[in-house]
Order: structure tokens, then C-alpha cells, then sequence
């Protein structure tokens, strides 16, 4: 069995959990109780925390509180530092952000956390989301084909990690990446380090 | 690491098959989750992959307390008196007409006979289970039989046989957990139902590995898939 858990607003599920006694309402701009959540995470052992994002100012404050309003890359560079186990998954959106920056910024996260990365794909079809990127809403066909050209930028074209004769400027475990999409284009070649993963495939109760 | 959360609609299924190695769903029965974690290892199937890369998480709500009334006596101080315009809501989910003014009554022994869950809201049959068990209208809605995902209040072992259930049938490879309050709710639960499933020898005791992958226990992977872009590597 596997658990994950959910930073969000630091408040709570519960509605109203924002002015619960022990609950400070300021905590939806706090990297410190985003932090204090992941460690405790780390202490059950769950093998991952999921931080939603919607890119605009939602209602609902009165019952919900605040969320969502900090950027989840920064908010989980933060919290990779200050832990060493749990996964850190940050929803990210297909539909609005370009292939390029979603894919440097998931792999320097995931640099960063030595191999904890994980990205959300959504599509996005709300309207005040659009309005901050100045964007007519796509319609769903073109919503769920943008994911597979930002999945499709991240493809190494290299044997990562593998000195090829002749190719000595290629650090060790570096890639590069080169793809050309539809209306996307993903032209820029990045630098990366692998981060490498031992195969190691436990049985299903112990997970 | 791509996951992918949200109803199992074709366009994400087709998605999830082909990239995702986490699916979060929003289901409520055990029934419903085997169906949709089928489907889920279906479209990785049907997109060449191995079934067990796509690990399928169920939401799960969680109060932890010493017992279920105390458990529900703190979600009703916290969320304030929310419950009387909720109750004609859950008159519909019963195929009932419930009125607030009969909020601290349990249903009738009648009522309960003519009960049904009603087929437009999934969370009705847990709400059908919740007033069979003779709470008051007011004590069902704290149980929070209206919210994102199936909840459970109450001690360590109530959380963790929901958890064992729904594994050990299969409806779940893990569980994305949401406390009803952020710090001291995660607290509780790692306090109170971690080491019970450890007990068990359904949840590990210590992590396998150190990167996200080995913690899902999924193979080693670097960029795109070769089998979803390289046809003469496709193995199945």
C-alpha cells in the first residue's frame, strides 16, 4: 500500500479549518508549514505530497480559506531541501504554459530533490485562468493534445550517462533534448543530469 | 513522474495509459474503484505498458479521534452550523424528504425501509450506510457523506480497516490522504493509523528507496517510454 498526501492551503480539508483553534490563518503564504506538513509526511513513511495549483484568484475564502496562490515549483524547491524522501508532485497545466518552461522546471526539481519530481498533467478550461494568460479558452480536442507534445519534450536523445566515442563534451549523465511539435516547437537543447534510479521492484504488500 | 487526477473520462484515460505512472481518482465505493482502476490498467495495457507502472490512488477524507462522536462532535466546531441547509440535500441522496427542523432525529424505522441511494449522487450509498447505523440527520452530514471524497472519523483501526478493505480488494494500489485539519490531522494519522497498517504488514515500514519511482515501486525510467515511440521495442 502506498500513501501520499495533499499540501494545499495548510489549513485543512474541513471547511473553515483556516480559523480551526491551532490552525494559523496565515498559513496559506507559509513555506514553513509547508515544510512542518512534508516532514511529518516523511514520518509515515507516504511516499508522496500532491500540491493542486489553479492559476487565478478563486471565491469561497469564507469557508475554504485561501490556497493555491503561491507558485507550486518554488513552493516545493523549498520543501525538497528541507527533506530527503517524500515525493513532490506539483500540478502543472498543459494548456497554458509553454512545453520548454514545464519541462526545465520539473527537471530542476527533480535535480534538486534527487529524483522526487512528479508533475500533475491537466488541461485547463477555466476562464479566469485564460484571462491571465490572455487566452481564449482551447476547445477539449486541443486540450488533451497539448499534454503529449510537452511529454514528448522531455525525451532524451542521448544515451544518458553513456560516453560515446568521440562525443567528450557530453558530460556524464547528461542529455540532450530536441523536438518540434505542431504549433509547439520545443527547439532549445537543455543540459540535464540523470538522476539515476536503481531497479528495484518490491512485491505488492509491501509497497 | 507524470500522474494524471480526475474522472476517467476517454481523452485523460487515453493520456493516463500512455504517460501516467499515477492516476488520483474521485470514487466512493469499493465497487466503482476496482471498475475505474480496471480501466485504468486497461488503457496502459492497450498503450503497451505493463499495468502495474499506472498506480491508481483513491481520495480518502480522514478525522482521527479517540471515538467516532468525538471525532464528530470537533468536525461540527470547526465547520459551524452548516448542517440545516444541507439536509434537504441529503433527503434526495435517500430518496427521502428530509426538513432541517428534524435535524437531531435519527431516520424513522420507516424512512430507513423506504431509503434508497439514489443513483444521481455516487455518494449515496455511503449515506444510506451512515443513517442505517442510527445516527441523527445532523451526526450523518458530520460524517461527511457531502464532501470531495469518501471520509472516515473516528479511531486509528475504523481509518485503517478502510484503507486494508479497499486494497486488499483491489481497489486501490494507495491512497492520497486529505486530513481534515493540515498539521495536527496529518499528525494524528501518521500517530494513529501508520503504525496499525505496519502491523498488519499491509503498508512498508521504511522506504524502499530514496526517489519518487522506487517509493511507487515502479522500474527505472528516463525520458519517453522507447515502447510508446520505438515499435520495434514494443514487448506486449
Amino acid at each position: 500500500m502506498i500513501l501520499g498526501t495533499m499540501l494545499g492551503s495548510s489549513y485543512g480539508a474541513l471547511a473553515g479549518a483556516w480559523r480551526a483553534p491551532g490552525i494559523d490563518p496565515g498559513n496559506f503564504t507559509s513555506t514553513d508549514a509547508q515544510v512542518r506538513i512534508s516532514r511529518t509526511a516523511e514520518r509515515g513513511g507516504f511516499a508522496f505530497m500532491f500540491l493542486p495549483d489553479f492559476a487565478a484568484v478563486r471565491g469561497g475564502e469564507e469557508h475554504a480559506g485561501l490556497s493555491m496562490t503561491m507558485d507550486p515549483m518554488l513552493a516545493l524547491a523549498a520543501v525538497a531541501r528541507e527533506t530527503s524522501k517524500v515525493g513532490l508532485v506539483a500540478t502543472g497545466s498543459t494548456t497554458f504554459q509553454e512545453p520548454y518552461n514545464l519541462a526545465r522546471q520539473y527537471k530542476a526539481l527533480d535535480v534538486m530533490s534527487h529524483g522526487r519530481a512528479g508533475w500533475n498533467a491537466v488541461t485547463t478550461s477555466d476562464p479566469a485562468v485564460a484571462a491571465n494568460y490572455g487566452r481564449p479558452v482551447a476547445d477539449r480536442s486541443e486540450r488533451y493534445h497539448a499534454p503529449t507534445r510537452r511529454s514528448s519534450s522531455s525525451r532524451p536523445s542521448g544515451a544518458a550517462g553513456e560516453g560515446t566515442p568521440g562525443s567528450g563534451i557530453r558530460p556524464p549523465g547528461a542529455t540532450s533534448t530536441r523536438r518540434r511539435s505542431g504549433r509547439s516547437t520545443c527547439g532549445a537543447i537543455t543540459w540535464r543530469p540523470e538522476v539515476r534510479c536503481r531497479s528495484r521492484r518490491p512485491s505488492r504488500a509491501s509497497r | 513522474m507524470i500522474f494524471t487526477a480526475g474522472g476517467p473520462s476517454p481523452h485523460l484515460l487515453s493520456i493516463a495509459g500512455r504517460y501516467a505512472n499515477g492516476f488520483i481518482a474521485e470514487v466512493w465505493t469499493i465497487e466503482e474503484a476496482r471498475a475505474q482502476r480496471a480501466m485504468v490498467r486497461e488503457a496502459a495495457r492497450a498503450a503497451g505498458r505493463d499495468p502495474d507502472e499506472i498506480k491508481y490512488f483513491a481520495g480518502v477524507m480522514t478525522t482521527v479521534a479517540a471515538t467516532v462522536r468525538e471525532g464528530l462532535d470537533r468536525r461540527m466546531a470547526v465547520t459551524g452550523d452548516v448542517a440545516p441547509q444541507r439536509v434537504r440535500m441529503l433527503g434526495q441522496m435517500l430518496g427521502l424528504r428530509l426538513e432541517p427542523s428534524r435535524i437531531d432525529d435519527p431516520l424513522t424505522a420507516d424512512e430507513l425501509a423506504r431509503a434508497y441511494a439514489a443513483p444521481v449522487d455516487p455518494r449515496s450509498e455511503i449515506a444510506l450506510r451512515v443513517a442505517r447505523e442510527g445516527w441523527s440527520v445532523r451526526d450523518i452530514l458530520a460524517h461527511g457523506v457531502i464532501d470531495f471524497h469518501p471520509t472516515v472519523v473516528g479511531p486509528g483501526d475504523l481509518i485503517a480497516d478502510h484503507l486494508q478493505d479497499w486494497f486488499e480488494a483491489e481497489a486501490a494500489d494507495g491512497f492520497w490522504v486529505i486530513p481534515d485539519l493540515a498539521e495536527s490531522g496529518l499528525d494524528a494519522f501518521v500517530d494513529n493509523v501508520v503504525p496499525i497498517l505496519r502491523q498488519r504488514g499491509v503498508y512498508p515500514r521504511d522506504y524502499v528507496g530514496s526517489t519518487l519511482r522506487e517509493n511507487l515501486g515502479l522500474p527505472a525510467q528516463y525520458g519517453l517510454d522507447p515502447r510508446l515511440t520505438d515499435p520495434a521495442q514494443t514487448s506486449n
